[in-house]
């Protein structure tokens, strides 16, 4: 399951697409709106994203986590929009048969999302909207 | 000469205000060659253009790819998802 969506992510229902009775172990990493980024206080964050692109590159992810560990359901969730604190940003749930592969394929799908899909986030505090520094992707072509 | 479509992403949207805009290259053009274009059409964001990754075909290209009439260029700025 991959998606990109304006709407709260609802955790239940990310987790409901990764049931799978075979499997022993399943790992949801949310990320989520802090309230503030070095020294400053933030208020909102929004999310941008360049939807063909960024869907795509999640399936890659969810290809790649897959040929690397033994991954039977995978839930990949990027949320877009402006979003107040505490709200869920990204949502990874991942089953496997055990759960320290489970941990290691979630890491990797969260850290590939951070270094390839195309969204951008900008933060607001007292002194005005800010983009926050971002990765440059590497070319793999 | 070529037929871009240039898409527009975060403060590179916000500043020209604009999130796709066609832009006319050279038949042999390569990405790098588009970006020197895009500077001259809107002002006031070079210093966006000199950090940005460039996309073809929803895929992350070096900036000596040649491109082709009808391709839809990303100027992708540095990603800050998760």
């Amino acid at each position: 399951m991959i998606e990109l969506t304006n709407n709260p992510i609802d955790t239940d229902t990310v987790l409901r697409r990764v049931e799978d009775e075979s499997t022993g172990a399943v790992v949801l990493f949310l990320g989520r709106v802090r309230d503030h980024s070095e020294a400053q206080k933030i208020s909102a964050m929004e999310y941008e994203a360049y939807t063909e692109m960024a869907i795509r590159k999640l399936e890659v992810i969810e290809k790649e986590t897959k040929s690397k560990w033994p991954v039977t359901q995978m839930a990949l969730v990027h949320r877009v929009g402006k979003l107040g604190l505490g709200e869920v940003s990204v949502a990874i749930a991942i089953a496997c048969p055990h759960r320290r592969e489970a941990f290691e394929a979630c890491r990797f799908a969260i850290d590939t999302i951070k270094q390839t899909v195309p969204i951008w986030k900008k933060e607001y505090t007292a002194s005005g909207e800010t983009w926050v520094e971002g990765f440059t992707p590497k070319v793999t072509t | 000469m070529m037929m871009i479509a240039v898409k527009l992403f975060g403060p590179l949207r916000e500043i020209t205000k604009q999130d796709q805009v066609e832009i006319e290259v050279k038949d042999g053009a390569k990405v790098e060659d588009l970006l020197t274009v895009v500077g001259k059409h809107f002002l006031g964001i070079s210093e966006h253009l000199q950090v940005v990754s460039c996309s073809v075909g929803n895929e992350y290209v070096a900036k000596d790819t040649p491109l082709q009439n009808g391709d839809v260029v990303g100027l992708l700025p540095p990603i800050s998802g998760g």
